[in-house]
């Protein structure tokens, strides 16, 4: 009954927060529900205590980056297939019934994973370009180069999409 | 406020799952971060043996659960401290410690009625390095043992069984905790009786093998008398129903529940035609819950001989007893009577 108990709570408190995170890096909602399962079930198991509210909120965004990082690298070290298998590129169809009304959305998840993951973690979790850089693990310029860059290329995806208000 | 972020912002919230969605992942992850009984380290499993003072005995493994007082209960079993109070609380034996090669082991909690019980020790090491280096389970559990078999002692005991494992309830200290769930068959009840514990030789495990790695952490023996200092809780259910079980008929002769666990005892005439090594003490045992789950007992091991069986286990969370419906032994259902 009390596993229960703390199951509504962070399902209710963070289930809807893991998906996005996990889509951001994953562009596929099955595979992100996947991964939000996993990190509900750690963080269910977890034993510490948080210092605060903002503590597991990090941690939760931490833990399923990391979850997301670790099943493409995975796929990316087990992909293998014969020449006459492999599909053509793909297309800037949305991959999703989602995506396809969710027109900056589908922008940002035409970004390079390092740009797009950058932009989630600023304009929705309002990191700061230190916090970037440590989720990230790279270094303060990096992080803020990864920030400008994803914004010029979503401007131009915007703009090529004919959707580009002159505001990013 | 840039507006294409806003819109960005915007468009997020609305991924989300629907109320049904969070409601079956609620359930999930409910019953997948329950605590789960079949995934001690062998250690502990090899410690959850069935004893049985006297002739023909057949022995099996038993696994255990798990226990505390105040704030280790809620460690141990995830339970909500009012739930102690079904049990009539944890009480805390005084004197029941003892020291050797550098480690003291205390018992710091006891839990029970008058089949089982439970008692927490916390090991605390002089050398506060001791532990650093021991590796943990993916449940959590520290990877320690002792070299015997460290099962209680009851006075007036037929026979019983054990589970065990050891946990860190505080990282920040140099102790980690030793959590025994016992259960035992007794003709006046283990309430108000003593357990006399011993253990020999302290080890690390290896995370692989799970068996004894290098020296041992600490040598020694440690004896220790645990008050079972409680009032019972359990409820003897009727007995005397007949089963058939792989063609042996078999008659019930005790059947108890507590918020602890279960213990049964049968009569067997003839011998189950089974390939089970011991199939004696495998009788479909459930212990059926209010909320439509239910305990399986049948595969706890247990102890006796080809023509009568004693077998007991733990539940893995201390139950209200209010909340057990019901106990089927083989097609036989028997209600607990609730005041």
């Amino acid at each position: 009954m009390r596993e229960k108990r703390r199951a509504e709570r962070l399902v209710n408190t963070y289930a809807d927060l893991i998906l996005r995170v996990a889509y951001t890096y994953l562009g596929s909602r099955a595979d992100a529900e996947d991964v939000c399962q996993e990190t509900l079930l750690r963080l269910l198991r977890r034993r510490e205590p948080f210092e605060s509210a903002e503590h597991e909120r990090a941690w939760v965004v931490r833990v399923t980056a990391n979850l997301c990082r670790d099943l493409l690298r995975r796929r990316a070290s087990h992909l293998t297939v014969a020449l006459d298998e492999v599909s053509e590129p793909a297309s800037d169809e949305p991959t999703d019934e989602f995506e396809s009304t969710a027109r900056v959305l589908r922008a940002v998840m035409r970004l390079p994973l390092a740009y797009r993951e950058a932009i989630f973690l600023h304009y929705y979790e309002n990191y700061s370009i230190r916090e970037i850089a440590r989720a990230c693990d790279c270094s303060e310029d990096a992080a803020a180069a990864r920030l400008s860059r994803g914004r010029a290329k979503l401007r131009e995806l915007l703009k090529g999409d004919g959707l580009y208000e002159g505001d990013v | 406020m840039r507006g294409t972020f806003d819109e960005y912002r915007r468009e997020l919230d609305g991924m989300g799952f629907s109320t049904g969605e969070k409601n079956e992942l609620i359930g999930r992850l409910s019953r997948e971060a329950a605590p789960r009984r079949a995934r001690f380290p062998r250690a502990a499993v090899a410690a959850g043996v069935a004893i049985a003072l006297g002739a023909g005995v057949v022995t099996a493994h038993a696994t255990g659960a798990l226990s505390a007082a105040d704030e280790l209960i809620a460690d141990v079993f995830g339970t909500e401290s009012a739930q102690t109070e079904t049990i009539g609380g944890a009480a805390q034996p005084a004197g029941a410690s003892a020291a050797a090669g550098g480690v003291t082991v205390s018992a710091d909690a006891v839990l029970g009625d008058d089949t089982h019980y439970v008692i927490v020790y916390s090991l605390t090491p002089d050398d506060p390095t001791l532990f650093e280096g021991v590796a943990r389970s993916d449940e959590g559990t520290v990877l320690l043992g002792f070299s015997n078999i460290a099962i209680p002692e009851n006075e007036g005991a037929a026979g019983g069984g054990m589970g065990a494992y050891f946990y860190d309830a505080d990282p920040d200290d140099a102790s980690v905790q030793y959590v025994q769930q016992c259960w035992a068959e007794t003709a006046d009840g283990l309430a108000g009786t003593t357990a006399h514990v011993k253990f020999v030789d302290l080890r690390a495990l290896d995370p692989e093998t799970l068996e004894p790695a290098g020296e041992p952490l600490a040598t020694g023996t440690w004896e220790l008398e645990v008050p079972l200092d409680y009032e019972s809780a359990a409820i003897s259910l009727p007995t005397g129903q007949t089963v058939d079980y792989e063609g042996a008929s078999v008659t019930v002769t005790e059947l108890s529940v507590s918020p602890l666990g279960v213990m049964i005892s049968y009569d067997l005439a003839g011998t189950p035609d089974t390939s089970q090594e011991f199939p004696q003490l495998n009788l479909p045992v459930f212990v059926n819950f209010a909320d439509g789950t239910s305990f399986d007992a049948t595969w706890v091991g247990g102890f006796g001989d080809d023509t009568h069986v004693t077998k007991g286990a733990s539940f893995d969370r201390i139950v209200d007893a209010e909340d057990i419906a019901s106990v089927t032994v083989g097609d036989v259902t028997i209600e607990v009577p609730h005041a």
